[in-house]
């Protein structure tokens, strides 16, 4: 059997690695003022789901208090929640830790 | 229970009468007035951060989409109020039109601090008329969804 080479370990910048591989997740948060029928509205328009998955999602936001809508890029994300604040809903992005 | 829209032969037919008309108007100059002169507590609803927990981030994204929410949300406002009078409305100023109520409501809704459990509006309520032109904005907003709902 021949020895193992010694490898040295690759200087990797990490940090950016891990910044690019993350994805990010958009979250749509409870409100008093959006209407439930109207939020299910935008999730079937803005993201093209059936009226029993934008009624559960919508359900989601009400009863636990926020839900998890999209995810992807950060690019993505950030276009996702300027067009759920076009239409008025409380939506904030965070890193999916 | 009489239908303030109706959907018919892909168009939305408009059945408000005339005071509703002349508060859909007037709640959306409000509005307009508003997003030209104020950024303060009134507006939170209608620019809630992206990135609550990072000043950074969120100056960033404050100054990618901003400007361009609010010259949607002027435009939004000037189509309304051309259309408001209109007996049909089509599927993309149905859009337009829930966008500028919702806004409206935000708004509204932010003055007066509703909340899940507020009940019926008392008479002596010291903001009722704020609260009945919430709830009255509510229940068209309510309608026009339903009506919009048909085009998915």
């Amino acid at each position: 059997m021949t020895a193992p080479l010694e490898v040295s370990e690759p200087d990797l910048d990490v940090d950016i690695l891990t910044e690019k591989d993350v994805p990010w997740i958009v979250l749509v948060w409870n409100d008093p003022i959006n209407l439930m029928s109207y939020v299910t509205l935008v999730f079937q328009k803005l993201f093209g789901h059936s009226k029993e998955k934008a009624t559960e999602l919508m359900l989601d936001v009400h009863h636990k208090g926020r839900a998890v809508v999209s995810n992807g890029t950060k690019e993505k994300c950030e276009a996702d929640v300027a067009r759920l604040h076009e239409h008025g809903l409380w939506a904030t992005m965070q890193k999916d830790d | 229970m009489f239908a303030m829209f109706e959907v018919e032969d892909g168009e939305i037919n408009v059945r408000l009468d005339e005071n509703l008309r002349a508060l859909l108007t007037k709640v959306s100059e409000e509005l307009r007035e508003l997003l030209l002169v104020d950024e303060g507590e009134q507006l939170t609803r209608l620019y809630p951060p992206a990135h609550p927990d990072d000043d950074e981030l969120q100056s960033e994204f404050k100054e990618m989409v901003h400007d361009q929410l609010l010259m949607q949300r002027l435009d939004g406002i000037d189509q309304l109020q051309q259309s408001v009078n209109d007996e049909t409305i089509s599927v993309e100023l149905a859009d337009t039109w829930m966008a500028i109520i919702n806004q409206a409501r935000l708004v509204l809704g932010t003055q007066l601090d509703v909340s899940e459990e507020d009940g019926p509006v008392a008479e002596d309520d010291p903001d009722l008329q704020g609260r009945v032109v919430y709830q009255v904005l509510s229940h068209i907003l309510e309608d026009l969804t339903t009506a919009r709902m048909w085009f998915l």
